[in-house]
C-alpha cells in the first residue's frame, strides 16, 4: 500500500476514532495526563507517547519506568526546541501509533494504542519496527530514539549501568 | 569579538571585505588568515558560543542539543543513519574526538586519477605542517589507551593486522574521555580556542546564534548575505535579521549545510548536494570479563587501516573504538524493552569497536544526496546498496573476530534483537543478518562532499583554488569540497585546505 494512502486513510480513520463515532470501537484505556504544561504535543499525542515509553523503556526491580524519569514531560520539551517540522513529523507519528488504522488494515489491529494492553502495546510496536514500509519503520525508530535519550541520560538510571558519571569539577 | 544572541537585539547591516559562513575546521582556520592579512571578515555561526565553563557540565542531555547539528537529531530522511555532526562556534571541532590524519597519498593520486583535481602531497605539506603546530597534532602515546581502545591494540597484535597510535589535536590532555561533550579543560584545540580567537584578536568579528540563510547573487556575483539570529534555545530562528555585503563570500558550513546553503540561495550549477559521503560506520560491541568503562578516557587512541583498501570492487573500511556514554550507547539499541536493558546493564564491561566505511572510491558510488525541504530544512537522502551491506556483513565479521581474539566473552551486533556470539563458531550468525537502512544501527561522524572541487564546472561546484565555477566572489572552504570520502578522520585534511585557501580567497578581495 503506498505510503500516502496509508496516511490519507490514517488520517480519516483518526477523525473517526476521535469523534468515538461509527464503525470503530472505541474503548477508552488508561491515559496518562501530563505533569506540567504542555509545549509540543496534544494531551492525546502525550498520552500515547508516555504509553509507548513505558513499553520501549519499562524499567524493572533495578530501574525506574520512563514514567518515573518523566520521560514524556522531557520529549515534550524536546520537540519544542525542534524545527516545527522536524517536531510535527514526531507529533504525526504518534498519531499514526494511536489510531491504529494502519494496524487495522495491514495486520488486524483496530484499537487506539493507548487502549490496548501492555503486550498489545509490544506487539505494535514491534510490528511498526519490523514494518515492510519503510515510513512505519522510520516512525518506530523516532519515538524509540527520544525515549531511550531522554530515560538512559537520567542519572537515576546510572546506578544501574555502572556509569559512575562524569567528573566533577570544583563550582 | 564574538556576539551571541543576548547581544543581538536590533537588525545588523554590515560590510566588510570577506563574510565567512561556520566557524568549523575549515571557516575558523580560514578567517583567522584572513584578518591576520588585515582584511575585515564577519563570521556567521549558527551554533552558539560555548566555553569550557559549559562543559563543564558533562552531561550528555545537555551536550547534544546544544553542540550537534539540529539539537543532536540530525539523521538520513529515514532515520537510518544517525548523523552527528557539530554546530558551535568551531563547528564539529568543539565535539569531535581528536583525531588527526593527513590526507592520505593514495586519495590525492585517486582524486588526480579519477577527478582531474591536481593536488599533491608536496603543495599541501606546508599547510599541514602549520596546522600542526598551531594545534599541537602529535602522535599521543604519553598516556596509555584506555580499556576500550585497548581492545583493538590487542586483537590487531594476536590477529597479525597493523595498528598505530593515533594523532590528536591536544595539548595537556587529562584523558578524561568527554571530548563529544565539549573539552571541559581546555585541552582539546578546538577552533574555539585557537583560530577563533585568533581571527577575534585580529579584529574578526563573530555573530554566534546567527544562521545565514541565504546568498544574494546578482547576476554572477554576491552582493550579500543574509541571516537570522536563533533562539539560541531552539532550532527555530528569531526576528532579528542581519545583512552583510562583503567583497567575498566564504561558504563553510561543512558538508550538509553547505549544499543547502547553496541551493537555498539559487546557485545550483553542477552537482551541488550530490556525492554526499559519510563515512557510515556499523558498530559490534564486546562484553568482558573484567571492566572497560568505555566513557572514560581518550575516546580514540588507536586505529587499524588493515582493510582500508580492499581492492576496487569492495569498500575498505578503518577500524577505531567509540565512547561508550549511555545516551549514545541507548539510541544504538533502538529496540527498546528488555534487550535494550540487558544491553545497557552490561556497559560497564562493553567494548564498542567502529569500522568506517569508505564510501565515493569505487566506480558508481555516488555516496548520498543533500536537498532542501520546502521549509528550508537540509535533507539528506543516502542509499546503503547492496555493495556496502557486504561491506557490512564481512567488517561485522572482523570485528567480531577481533572481540574474541581480545577476550571478549561475548559478541553483540547492534541488530533488532543483536546478534550473539560467543566463540568463532557462532560466526555464521553474522552471515544470515540483514544489513540494510533500519535493520542494522548505522551512525556517521564524518560528513564530506556535496560541493566537490574539480575541474570541470558539470562534475564539480567549486575549482581547485576552492572558488566557485561561475560566481567569482564566492568560495567553498570546508569538507563539502572532498570529491570522495578520505578513508581517515576529515579534520586536518579540512584544516590543511582551508589554510591553503588563504592565499586565493585573499587576493579575490
Amino acid at each position: 500500500m503506498k505510503r500516502r494512502a496509508v496516511l490519507r486513510l490514517a488520517a480519516a480513520g483518526g477523525a473517526l476514532l476521535f469523534a468515538g463515532g461509527a464503525g470503530l470501537a472505541l474503548q477508552p484505556g488508561r491515559r496518562r495526563e501530563p505533569r506540567e504544561p504542555l509545549r509540543a504535543l496534544t494531551p492525546r499525542a502525550f498520552a500515547t507517547l508516555a504509553a509507548a515509553a513505558d513499553r520501549l523503556c519499562p524499567g524493572g526491580d533495578r530501574l525506574p519506568s520512563a514514567w518515573d524519569l518523566r520521560v514524556p514531560e522531557k520529549v515534550d520539551a524536546t520537540l519544542d526546541r525542534l524545527d516545527p517540522a522536524a517536531a510535527a513529523e514526531v507529533v504525526n507519528a504518534l498519531r499514526l501509533l494511536e489510531n491504529g488504522l494502519p494496524g487495522l488494515l495491514l495486520h488486524g489491529r483496530p484499537r487506539a494504542f493507548t487502549a490496548l494492553a501492555p503486550e498489545a502495546q509490544d506487539a505494535a510496536l514491534e510490528a511498526w519496527r519490523t514494518s515492510r514500509f519503510a515510513t512505519l519503520r522510520t516512525a518506530h525508530k523516532a519515538l524509540a530514539s527520544l525515549a531511550s535519550a531522554a530515560y538512559w541520560s537520567d542519572p537515576a538510571t546510572f546506578a544501574y549501568v555502572g556509569y559512575p558519571g562524569p567528573p566533577r569539577f570544583p563550582s | 569579538m564574538i556576539s551571541g544572541a543576548g547581544d543581538l537585539q536590533q537588525d545588523v547591516d554590515v560590510s566588510c571585505d570577506v563574510c565567512v559562513i561556520g566557524s568549523g575546521a575549515g571557516g575558523a582556520v580560514l578567517a583567522a588568515g584572513l584578518a591576520e592579512q588585515g582584511l575585515s571578515v564577519v563570521i556567521l555561526e549558527e551554533g552558539g558560543h560555548h566555553t569550557s565553563k559549559q562543559f563543564r557540565k558533562l552531561d550528555e542531555a545537555w551536550a547534544y542539543p546544544a553542540l550537534y547539528q539540529e539539537r543532536g537529531t540530525r539523521a538520513t530522511a529515514d532515520l537510518a543513519i544517525t548523523v552527528l555532526q557539530g554546530r558551535s562556534v568551531g563547528g564539529g571541532t568543539t565535539v569531535n574526538w581528536t583525531t588527526c590524519f593527513r590526507t592520505p597519498d593514495r586519495i590525492l593520486e585517486h582524486w588526480r586519477r579519477v577527478h582531474g583535481l591536481e593536488l599533491t602531497p608536496e603543495e599541501l605539506a606546508p599547510h599541514f605542517e602549520a596546522v600542526e603546530a598551531r594545534l599541537g597534532i602529535a602522535t599521543w602515546d604519553a598516556v596509555p589507551p584506555n580499556e576500550n581502545n585497548a581492545k583493538l591494540a590487542r586483537a590487531a597484535d594476536r590477529l597479525g593486522w597493523t595498528w598505530e597510535r593515533t594523532r590528536r589535536n591536544v595539548r595537556g590532555c587529562a584523558n578524561s574521555g568527554y571530548c563529544g561533550f565539549g573539552c571541559p579543560f581546555d585541552a582539546k584545540q578546538a577552533m574555539g580556542l585557537t583560530y577563533v580567537p585568533d581571527a577575534v584578536a585580529a579584529g574578526a568579528a563573530v555573530y554566534a546564534d546567527t544562521r545565514a540563510e541565504r546568498i544574494e547573487v546578482d547576476g554572477d556575483r554576491v552582493v550579500a548575505v543574509h541571516g537570522r539570529v536563533m533562539d539560541p534555545e531552539r532550532d527555530r530562528a528569531g526576528a532579528v535579521r542581519i545583512v552583510v555585503r562583503p567583497k567575498v563570500a566564504v561558504v563553510a558550513g561543512g558538508a550538509i549545510n553547505s549544499p543547502a546553503l547553496l541551493l537555498r540561495s539559487g546557485i545550483a550549477d553542477g552537482p551541488v548536494g550530490r556525492r554526499t559521503f559519510l563515512h557510515p560506520v556499523v558498530a559490534v560491541s564486546g562484553v568482558y570479563p573484567e571492566p572497560v568503562h568505555g566513557w572514560y578516557g581518550a575516546p580514540q587512541s588507536v586505529y587499524s587501516h588493515e582493510f582500508v583498501d580492499r581492492g576496487a570492487e569492495e569498500y575498505g573500511f578503518f577500524l577505531e573504538h567509540a565512547p561508550v556514554h549511555p545516551m549514545l550507547a541507548a539510541v544504538s539499541l533502538p529496540m527498546g524493552g528488555a534487550v535494550q536493558q540487558q544491553a545497557m546493564g552490561a556497559l560497564a564491561s562493553t567494548s564498542s569497536m567502529i569500522a568506517l566505511h569508505v564510501d565515493g572510491l569505487l566506480p558508481g558510488d555516488e555516496g548520498g544526496t543533500v536537498s532542501v525541504r520546502r521549509d528550508g530544512r537540509p535533507r539528506l537522502d543516502y542509499p546503503v546498496p547492496e555493495r556496502l551491506q557486504r561491506a557490512y556483513r564481512f567488517s561485522h565479521g572482523v570485528m567480531a573476530r577481533a572481540h574474541l581474539a581480545a577476550g571478549a566473552t561475548q559478541v553483540a551486533t547492534l541488530h533488532s534483537p543483536p546478534r550473539l556470539l560467543a566463540s568463532e563458531a557462532d560466526l555464521p550468525l553474522l552471515d544470515d543478518a540483514r544489513y540494510g537502512a533500519l535493520e542494522v544501527a548505522m551512525f556517521s561522524a564524518h560528513q564530506m562532499g556535496g560541493c566537490a572541487m574539480g575541474p570541470d564546472p558539470t562534475t564539480s561546484v567549486v575549482r581547485r583554488d576552492l572558488r566557485h565555477h561561475r560566481v567569482a566572489n564566492l568560495f567553498v572552504v570546508d569538507g563539502s569540497v572532498l570529491p570522495t570520502a578520505l578513508g581517515v578522520n576529515p579534520s586536518e585534511t579540512i584544516y590543511g585546505l582551508a589554510h591553503r585557501a588563504r592565499g586565493a580567497v585573499g587576493a579575490a578581495v
